[in-house]
């Protein structure tokens, strides 16, 4: 067989493999997934720890 | 309660234990207790502090009054080594920003625009100028508003200014403040901007769990009120049974159930239009943004994390032996600073001048924790440590006098038999006893407010006078 028809033969291969369009959950951002820990604090005043 | 090691575990576990992203932010205060520095110990723990923030990856800390005591140039060099300082409103000459005035971070796949606002009202080192906040966030937000999702403000403002920001900027979603006043602040919603803080001193570790929604407000919270409607309602209702089964209908009681039955018409109706806005609320929990808050009391029993309790190891270590070496290699300056030559402050004389008298109540003394507070410290290497020493010693900080630097005032010269909390220190200096004894007396029995002096919540949390005191009474002559 012809090198160059057993090469596309192989590219089709290759090609056929692979998905075409992106999943809809790749083409969608997950609007909801927001959920965020905030840790907060204030007036610390210089303090390490308490005195022993 | 409180320290850095036991926010530094909560932290830690939490974020693991959740795998959420997490946000870290402080609104300012952080680093001085009062808004001068009056020992260069303060600055060591300054720097320990930025230090452990910096390791424990905080993402933004307003720069608060108190914040300035050491001067703009001991920020600027933290800030040089990426300290996330930001101030909007703290300008040099040309009116620019010293500092960041705001940062956009994207966490949570939100962009967060953090917008920090110094107090302008509050005094601060001179050649600074804190300027009007409104003008600083109304230019923030111009740029903020269109990229961020979700806008925060750490406010070192005032309650009067948080309350006319919230009123005037519904683009604040959030806003942290400095209140000294008011500890823990239960979270709420103020028009559109949720408001929350925590107690001072590090108490406590302010923790919010966040579902945001872009363009959606924070849902209100109508439970609160629906609760205290209903409290009302059944302290009415007993009101009003006692007046009908009253057995002396007077002019009085009649007037007074009418007065109650009307106020429960109107609550009723009040709980009638809040069940139409609970059932509404219910409809729009899919179209609001909300949040679960919780504070952290950061309790002596909870774990610390060990490597920040090393690190706060270290910088005590690096204050004591910098006092420790500030007074032996400077003995004499220090020894021209003190207020008298002799070893003792003015009027004190120490527990072996009242054994000489009074023997069976000192040797009851010495068995005490007193006689031994001076040596906890030492074990410690904390007897050179100002904050420390006042209540390790006898007298010491409790009547150091106005403008006498703490570290003369305690440690030099001061003499050994001082060094623990003697009889003087709840019966009062003796040396004028001591002279005179038929004339001057000292106080016998000793009330709450001194020990309290000491034993306050902060250093002896859960003391109780009446339990402890009869552990420390000597016995009677």
């Amino acid at each position: 067989m012809n090198k160059k028809i057993i090469f596309l033969r192989i590219m089709l291969l290759v090609l056929l493999g692979q998905p075409i369009m992106p999943s809809l959950a790749q083409a969608v951002p997950n609007m909801a997934d927001h959920r965020l820990l905030l840790f907060f604090s204030n007036n610390v005043l210089g303090e390490l720890e308490p005195c022993g | 309660m409180g320290g850095l090691p036991k926010k530094a575990y909560q932290i830690k576990t939490i974020t693991a234990d959740q795998k959420k992203p997490a946000l870290i932010l402080d609104s300012g205060n952080l680093l001085f207790k009062q808004t001068t520095v009056s020992e260069p110990q303060e600055l060591i723990k300054a720097s320990g502090i930025m230090d452990i923030y910096q390791h424990l990856s905080y993402d933004a800390v307003a720069v608060g009054s108190q914040d300035l005591a050491a001067g703009l140039g001991f920020l600027q060099d933290a800030e040089k080594k990426g300290f996330p300082w930001l101030s909007a409103n703290i300008l040099d000459t040309a009116k620019k920003p010293l500092f960041k005035p705001s940062i956009v971070i994207k966490r949570a796949e939100l962009a967060i625009g953090i917008i920090a606002l110094t107090n302008p009202a509050a005094p601060v080192p001179p050649g600074i100028t804190v300027a009007g906040w409104q003008n600083a966030l109304s230019g923030q937000l111009a740029v903020l508003e269109k990229t961020c999702d979700l806008i925060v403000v750490l406010s070192n403002l005032s309650d009067q200014d948080n309350a006319d920001l919230m009123r005037d900027y519904p683009q604040v979603h959030l806003l942290l403040s400095t209140s000294r006043d008011q500890g823990n602040i239960q979270p709420r919603v103020v028009n559109n901007t949720l408001i929350t803080q925590t107690y001072s001193q590090g108490k406590y570790l302010g923790m919010l769990d966040i579902d945001w929604h872009p363009r959606r407000p924070w849902a209100k919270d109508f439970a609160q009120e629906n609760l205290l409607l209903h409290d009302r309602l059944s302290v009415l209702d007993r009101q009003i049974l006692r007046a009908e089964r009253s057995n002396t209908p007077s002019g009085t009681v009649a007037a007074k159930l009418q007065e109650f039955r009307l106020e429960r018409q109107t609550l009723l109706e009040k709980i009638e239009v809040l069940k139409q806005q609970i059932a509404l609320s219910e409809n729009k929990k899919e179209t609001s943004s909300s949040f679960q808050h919780s504070f952290i009391a950061l309790k002596r029993e909870l774990p610390d994390d060990p490597e920040i309790a090393d690190r706060v190891r270290k910088i005590k270590d690096r204050i004591n032996n910098h006092n420790q070496e500030s007074v032996t290699t400077n003995p004499q300056q220090n020894q021209k600073n003190l207020p008298e030559k002799d070893s003792k402050p003015k009027g004190y004389s120490g527990f072996i001048r009242c054994g000489e008298c009074h023997a069976p109540q000192t040797e009851f003394w010495k068995a005490t924790g007193h006689a031994q507070a001076y040596q906890t410290l030492v074990q410690q290497r904390q007897n050179f440590n100002l904050d420390c020493l006042p209540c390790h010693v006898t007298h010491a900080g409790k009547s150091a006098k106005a403008g006498m630097p703490k570290i003369k005032e305690n440690l030099v010269g001061l003499d050994p038999v001082l060094q623990r909390v003697g009889c003087e220190s709840c019966h009062g200096p003796g040396f004028g006893h001591v002279a005179d004894p038929g004339h001057v007396r000292t106080q016998t029995k000793v009330e709450e407010k001194v020990c309290l002096t000491c034993h306050t919540e902060d250093h002896s949390s859960g003391f109780d006078y009446k339990t402890q005191n009869p552990k420390v009474s000597c016995p009677a002559s």
